[in-house]
């Protein structure tokens, strides 16, 4: 929608450059931060209410709608999760198919988020737009490598927002060889613009800050993590996706209707590219461990603000990833193998660009979905969140509250929070009590 | 090249979804001199379909306050637009995307944002009764500015 100049203002209070809009609360008494709370005050969306009654073929159409920014980590986990219920194991070349779409959204998304959203902070501007007049090739290469992503995902998914071309069991129709044989120059473009971008982050200054978080991803095989089965931590974890319930719970907390997750008797763990990057480092391509390296990233990363280095390492490999792909590809046939219904409960998890997205659903041997469950990365991540912006903002009680809400949201950024994903946020407000306010 | 409308909106937020659906009509009234695409509004995606136009009309649901299903034409590389409430890289608006292609040099030569006030833009489909009545006054003044920019 278009806003009119002169047209009454609205409070722009809001948390900008997060996925979605949310709020933020921290309130401070005697001088000690008492309690922050990540609030939420768009209506919960009931995905998992109104899939019910719903056909087992419906979910990867009706959960892409989740999020406009990363549907293919829905449409892919809810089609691992209902082939599971199902009993059907797809095979290599729709598995390889779905890893290269798979990386169409992750180059999009960080692409976004590294050049658009998160590197202002670290030029201390509010905008890409401001960025872009002190750096401008650098806004220039992001908006040509997220173009290229968003062409990843027309030419896999049929369109760039929300595919079309994903069905459980695989895809409605696979792309012929030919197809993308003549996309690979875009890749081979995107590959270079990838690390001329990891190489202009790594330049950056980074406060020196780390998350002593437990880290935790999907183990892919042979691949860096995007599909798989298995979920492990740096602590030690290492479970079957199906296990997730009996060692991950959720609750609902009043100020959010995004539920928080917790690691039962661990507590708050960070899924993402830290964890990714530092579970699987040694997966990473070849270029992209290169880039990895010059940027100066050890075995493992746990700075919050090292993150946009990351991310941009993790665009490297898409593009080698998807160039992978292309190279050793031939069309599966058929395009989906048949996924009849049967009575069960399936269980799926994927990689989304900001981390793991875990979906589970019980259906009848009609294929009608009786009961969904569907735990975005930013719900897991929210507790993490706020127990770093906890400590954040009891170190730094005595800046100014202009300040002090700037650098909270440089924080929170840091996670690249999809808020629409989660249900959602943010105006951040500071009560210190009844001596001062804002 | 030739003159481009670009509806922006979600139709599945009622009275936001004027632009897309406007396009929608128009797609079958104009000749194929005259280029048509629905776009969310996302800035990258904008600034990729109107770089080198020389004239560009987007058709949007536009807040200024006026009662619902008035209808207003905006200077795009005027002044008449500002920044959304909302600075969500989801919903950015257009004034964001004019901003980041003038700082990029990628803007039309001309850009007219041509709309309606919104009535009800909760979740759901169809037009208000307001926004439904001004539709094909909407529709008649995007195809004439339009038309008038065809190369001859």
């Amino acid at each position: 929608m278009t806003h009119k100049a002169g047209a009454g203002r609205l409070d722009t209070e809001a948390l900008s450059r997060v996925e979605g809009e949310g709020g933020m609360h921290v309130r401070i008494v005697d001088g000690k931060v008492d309690d922050v709370k990540l609030r939420i005050f768009e209506p919960p969306r009931f995905y998992e209410g109104f899939l019910r009654g719903r056909a087992h073929t419906e979910p990867p159409d009706i959960t892409a709608r989740i999020c406009g920014i990363c549907p293919v980590a829905y449409q892919m986990s809810a089609c691992a999760a209902i082939e599971d219920a199902c009993g059907v194991e797809v095979g290599e070349s729709i598995e390889e198919l779905r890893r290269l779409l798979y990386c169409g959204e992750w180059i999009e998304s960080h692409t976004l988020h590294v050049h658009l959203l998160h590197a202002p902070d670290f030029f201390g501007v509010d905008s890409a737009i401001e960025l872009a007049a002190l750096d401008r090739g650098a806004v220039e290469r992001g908006l040509e490598l997220k173009k290229i992503g968003n062409e990843v995902l027309e030419v896999i998914g049929g369109r760039a927002i929300h595919p079309v071309n994903v069905r459980i069991g695989g895809f409605y129709r696979a792309p012929a060889r030919s197809t993308l044989q003549a996309f690979r120059p875009r890749l081979d473009r995107a590959l270079e613009l990838a690390v001329a971008a990891t190489d202009w982050v790594a330049g950056l200054d980074f406060p020196d800050l780390d998350t002593e978080h437990e880290l935790v991803c999907l183990v892919d095989g042979e691949h860096y993590p995007v599909l798989g089965r298995r979920l492990i931590s740096d602590r030690g974890l290492d479970i079957d996706i199906a296990e997730f319930g009996d060692h991950i719970a959720e609750t609902h907390v009043a100020h959010s209707t995004a539920k928080h997750a917790h690691l039962l008797d661990r507590g708050n763990y960070l899924v993402g590219p830290l964890a990714r990057f530092s579970l699987a480092r040694d997966r990473l391509g070849p270029v992209a461990t290169a880039a990895a390296d010059r940027a100066g990233l050890g075995a493992e990363c746990r700075s919050p603000f090292q993150s946009i280095v990351v991310r941009a390492v993790e665009v490297v490999h898409a593009c080698e990833e998807a160039l992978r792909v292309i190279d050793g590809y031939q069309p599966p046939e058929p395009a989906a193998q048949p996924v009849p219904p049967r009575a069960g409960t399936g269980h799926g998890a994927t990689e989304a660009p900001r981390g793991m997205l875990y979906h589970r659903y019980s259906i009848d041997g009609d294929g009608i979905i009786s009961d969904a469950d569907i735990i975005p990365p930013t719900s897991q991540n929210q507790p993490t969140i706020e127990h770093d912006l906890f400590h954040f903002v009891e170190a730094n009680l005595d800046m100014p509250d202009d300040a002090l809400r700037r650098a909270a949201e440089v924080t929170i950024r840091n996670h690249d929070p999809c808020i629409s994903c989660a249900t959602h946020f943010l105006d951040l407000t500071v009560d210190r009590g009844p001596e001062g306010e804002s | 090249m030739n003159p481009l409308v670009i509806g922006v909106g979600n139709r599945w937020r009622r009275d936001d979804g004027i632009g897309p659906c406007a396009v929608a009509v128009l797609s079958t009234q104009l000749p194929d001199e005259v280029d048509a695409a629905t776009l969310d509004g996302e800035p990258s995606r904008l600034l990729d379909a109107w770089a080198g136009r020389s004239f560009v009309l987007v058709i949007d649901a536009i807040r200024t306050g006026a009662p619902a299903g008035t209808l207003h034409r905006l200077d795009g590389l005027g002044e008449d637009l500002r920044p959304a409430p909302s600075a969500s890289s989801h919903g950015p608006g257009i004034a964001a995307a004019v901003a980041l292609g003038r700082a990029l040099d990628r803007l039309p030569d001309r850009l007219v944002v041509l709309g309606v006030e919104p009535g009800d833009t909760s979740d759901g489909d169809g037009f208000s009764d307001a926004v439904m009545a001004s539709f094909d006054d909407l529709v008649s003044h995007a195809a004439e500015e339009a038309l008038a920019h065809v190369p001859q």
